[in-house]
């Protein structure tokens, strides 16, 4: 694989795959599926490749390709790939993957055109992951925001042009926050350095003054942190998620959300560590709200989306108060709940949307008993909220696991309140499970038909494969998480405190 | 006197072709013009070259009086474009004007050669007439549609407030002449010099800084551009929006970059909060408009304020970003408002209640619109997203945080009412669905505006090397 691009090529497959779909016939709808299904499997497989390719005993940035893009400003098309990175990009293309199988059954109209928004999303979040480059960064992260606007704007359910235009101004909005602070770290470090770049890798190595690191860093905080999302900024993300079609919303869960907590790693964390140790007390704080009030308007809510949106944003604290801790092991256990997370919650999107397609509600009080006329989805969705509420076996176990270890070493008191969260998300998962799949049947759901065609059970057994296997099996990841975990946190910690805190493995 | 001919070729060019239209116009039967516009387009063409060939004979000359060098060369290149683009709007739009004449023609043509002077004058003087020259041209075209009221209204709302701002720039230039001695533009750059900052400066400053505020539509003198642009024939809609206010850029960056640039310190300050408040304004207000052009109009007062965060960067960063934003500015402006003509032609409508459920009707006008206004908005990869970068860039460099945190804001509130406007062309559905037909010629110039807008904000290396380079010349 030396020198074959290979991030261009995760990047380009469905950029390539969307170009494509532009020439093709509006009804030629086997043409226009075979042709999304090609692109993403190609990511799929070449994310896969990295995954298994990854020097884990080297560490740092792989894979890195460099061409000049504005010379005078110093932006380059620069990507490049650590553990973390690699995570996010093999958790993005199975997500995208089995959301173009989703959207198969799904989207009734307009084919082509959800298809090729969707594929320029997802190139999009490819970029995100991949660049090293702070502009890049931005422009690739606005290249997923967009498509998301006609997204949820035509295919979307209820309340969906309001939900729409919410959310799209929320994302862009935390988005130039960040930039501003990006701006002026590139001004300062270009006066340090007389040489103006926006090249991460350039600007990690200069050390600012300690009072600038804790100034800049919160606009960095605060825009990415919108996106994450942190309590008070979080309204977005539950109302959109309710409007979005059932392939949006997996990836809108699944992976946008996952974008802000990336950024605050990739560019807070690893640019700021003064600042990141100097906030992230604060931040731990806000992680509990985070945990408590999604978890507990989860509860409340009725709406199978709604209330799975707001458990997202409570899972989110929990990613949140892995990375406060600045240790290993909760910093890895932050990124393989990313990880987890990313895949659960997917799956969860997927069974509702599978659910309402039929039904046409999605509130728990109108089910009973669905268990009796689709067996299969409610043994997915059983599994899913197992894995939700953190049952060993599955890949949310093992990362809540790592980020209560490591935030027992950091902020105790947290560690044992956050634990709690656990029961809620419990009560409300199995709570939903009994009331819409178990009891009584109910004779207007006699018409419901279960998943059993292979295009309809697939993508829901990939999934559910991929949270079994993390689950025993979490070293696939957690070693290639660790080369790229392990880096940052010596940063943030300084070099002296290596010694004091055992390495994971 | 010193004179040389060969600067000024390219005007000659143009003075030589607007007089022509004037005279074919006279020799033609009664009947369609459309010939006319062909004609000033090809003559256009030629002057661009005539500037591209002669472009290295850069200096003054007539005294001082006008100049030639990078920043020039640019912005008549860039007013020769718009030229083109609006004779191009207008001979599409011939039809909806009574009483048509060719005498529309040479009038742009005119608005141009009054811009291309602009563009190189080097003291207040020439400044001045170049300014009346092109404001007399302009506010014939914005009343060209006699019979229509707000047509008239906006031409005479246009004739007031032009009238008074130039008496305030004239009032101002008095006083810099008082504090200086001098109206060329370096020879005050000498004379402030180690000068101490006076009151009778600071009025002269102000007054000027007002005055041209009228061309480029901020704040105080923005009060006329929604009702003109909404009441003049599109075309010239189009002219005011990009070539007018470039041609206000070009005045402002000549006069705070050189002849003020040594007080930079005593003014960013007045700079700034104009720009600030042009920004609050304009993007605010644009958000209950109801007629695309009046929106476009509000949209374009938030554009200027863009611009003046460039101005009170005061800085090459900030000055290339001012040039690179107008020429972004340029094609999306050029895209929208064609888009816009061929809508009301064939609908007779401005109101963006018309503009329901247009994906279905015409795929490329809708594109067009799209790529238009999210460039306009500066959402990336278009043009417009690095142009407001760089404006930001420059004001962070700086210092001016409080003022890049304002351009953000807004820059999301242009999102708002621009994502209103194409909710209803993408998401909505048609009342009717009769196909909007574009013809062929229409459709590529069309689709090679909108790969400019795209070529900008993907690759805008090139380009941007280009600005920087030429920016250097201002100070």
């Amino acid at each position: 694989m030396e020198g074959f691009p290979i991030l261009s090529a995760i990047i380009l497959a469905p950029l390539l795959g969307c170009i494509a779909l532009i020439f093709v016939k509006e009804n030629a709808i086997g043409l226009i599926r075979g042709i999304a299904v090609t692109a993403t499997s190609i990511s799929l497989a070449l994310s896969l490749c990295l995954l298994f390719t990854y020097d884990k005993a080297k560490g740092g940035y792989q894979f890195v390709e460099k061409i000049d893009w504005v010379r005078s400003l110093g932006i380059s098309y620069h990507l490049g790939a650590d553990g973390i990175s690699v995570a996010m990009v093999v958790l993005t293309s199975f997500v995208i993957f089995t959301g173009v199988f989703v959207s198969w059954v799904g989207i009734k109209h307009r084919i082509k055109e959800h298809y090729i928004f969707l594929l320029l999303l997802v190139s999009g979040v490819f970029g995100v992951f991949t660049s090293l480059d702070l502009i890049f960064f931005y422009l690739f992260y606005e290249l997923a925001v967009i498509p998301m606007y006609p997204l949820i704007g035509i295919w979307g359910s209820a309340n969906r042009e309001y939900a729409t235009m919410k959310l799209t101004l929320y994302l862009s909005f935390g988005a130039v926050f960040a930039l501003i602070g990006i701006l002026s770290m590139y001004f300062t470090a270009g006066q340090i350095t007389g040489n103006y770049t926006f090249d991460m890798t350039q600007i990690a190595k200069i050390s600012f003054a300690k009072n600038y690191q804790i100034w800049v860093f919160l606009p960095l905080l605060f825009g990415f942190g919108v996106l994450v999302p942190l309590a008070p900024f979080h309204s977005w993300s539950p109302i959109g998620h309710a409007a979005a079609p059932s392939a949006v919303s997996m990836l809108h869960a699944g992976v946008l959300m996952k974008l802000g907590a990336y950024g605050i790693i990739r560019i807070a964390m690893g640019l700021l560590p003064e600042g990141a140790q100097f906030w992230m007390p604060v931040v731990a704080w806000l992680c509990l709200i985070n945990i408590f009030y999604g978890g507990m308007v989860a509860m409340h809510r009725k709406d199978m989306k709604f209330m799975i949106g707001y458990s997202s944003s409570s899972h989110m604290g929990y990613v949140l108060l892995g990375l406060t801790t600045l240790n290993y092991i909760g910093v890895n256990g932050a990124v393989l709940l990313m990880f987890a997370h990313g895949i659960m919650t997917a799956l969860a999107f997927a069974l509702v949307g599978f659910v309402y397609d039929q039904a046409h509600t999605r509130m728990t009080y109108d089910f009973s008993g669905l268990a009796h006329k689709m067996p299969f989805i409610a043994v997915s969705f059983a599994i899913m909220g197992f894995a939700s509420s953190g049952l060993p076996g599955l890949a949310n176990f093992v990362s809540e696991l790592m980020i209560f270890i490591g935030a027992f070493k950091t902020y105790p008191l947290h560690a044992v309140i956050a634990v709690f969260g656990i029961i809620i998300t419990a009560t409300y998962m199995l709570r939903a499970l009994r009331n819409v799949f178990f009891c009584e049947p109910m004779p207007e759901w006699e018409h419901l038909k279960d998943a059993t065609t292979f295009v309809q059970r697939f993508p829901y057994v990939v999934l559910i494969l991929v949270l079994l296997i993390v689950g025993f099996y979490p070293a696939i990841l957690v070693d290639v998480i660790n080369a790229g975990v392990v880096p940052l946190v010596d940063k943030i910690n300084g070099v002296s405190a290596v010694a004091s805190t055992a390495p994971l493995h | 006197m010193d004179v040389n001919i060969q600067m000024f070729l390219p005007e000659i060019v143009v003075a030589f072709l607007a007089f022509a239209i004037l005279a074919a116009d006279l020799l033609k039967p009664r009947g369609e013009r459309k010939s006319l516009a062909r004609l000033g387009i090809i003559g256009s063409l030629v002057a661009i070259n005539v500037l591209v060939l002669t472009a290295d004979i850069s200096g003054t000359t007539l005294s001082g009086l006008f100049i030639q060098d990078g920043v020039s060369v640019f912005f008549k290149i860039l007013f020769l474009l718009t030229g083109i683009f609006i004779l191009y709007m207008a001979q599409e739009y011939e039809e909806k004007i009574k009483n048509f004449k060719g005498e529309f023609y040479a009038l742009i043509l005119f608005a141009v050669l009054a811009m291309m002077f602009l563009a190189s004058s080097n003291d207040f003087i020439s400044l001045y007439v170049s300014l009346e020259f092109l404001a007399v041209t302009l506010y014939i075209l914005a009343c060209y549609t006699k019979e229509e009221s707000v047509s008239v209204e906006a031409g005479l709302k246009y004739l007031i407030t032009g009238a008074l701002a130039s008496g305030v720039l004239l009032y101002g230039i008095t006083y810099l002449y008082g504090a200086t001695g001098s109206t060329e533009f370096s020879q005050i750059k000498l004379a402030l010099n180690g000068k101490n900052f006076s009151g009778f400066l600071a009025i002269g400053l102000i007054l000027v800084v007002l005055g041209l505020s009228f061309k480029i539509a901020s704040i105080p003198f923005h009060v006329w551009a929604p009702d003109v642009y909404q009441g003049a024939p599109t075309p010239i809609t189009a002219l005011l929006a990009a070539g007018s206010k470039a041609a206000g850029f070009v005045m402002l960056m000549r006069v705070m970059f050189t002849a003020l640039g040594s007080i930079r310190p005593h003014w960013v300050l007045f700079i700034s909060v104009i720009s600030a408040l042009t920004l609050l304004f304009g993007n605010l207000a644009a958000m209950p408009q109801k007629n695309i052009k009046r929106m476009l109009a509000y949209a374009g007062i938030g554009s200027a304020g863009y611009l003046l965060m460039g101005i009170a960067a005061g800085n090459t960063l900030g000055s290339g970003a001012i040039m690179f934003y107008l020429l972004t500015y340029l094609f999306a402006i050029a895209g929208t408002f064609l888009a816009i003509v061929i809508f009301y032609n064939s609908e007779g409508s401005d109101s963006i209640d018309a503009y329901t459920g247009l994906s279905r009707r015409s795929p490329i006008l809708a594109a067009t619109l799209f790529i238009g206004l999210l460039s306009l908005a500066g959402v990336p990869p278009l043009g417009g997203f690095i142009a407001k970068l760089y404006l930001i860039a420059a004001v962070v460099k700086e210092g001016l945080i409080w003022l890049a945190v304002v351009g953000v804001l807004m820059a999301i509130a242009a999102m708002y009412y621009f994502l209103l406007v194409i909710k209803r062309i993408y998401l909505w559905q048609p009342k009717n669905d009769t196909p909007i037909k574009v013809s062929p010629i229409n459709k590529a110039l069309l689709y090679s505006i909108n790969i400019a807008t795209l070529v900008l904000g993907i690759y805008p290396g090139p380009f941007t090397d280009w600005v920087m380079a030429i920016a250097k010349v201002l100070f």
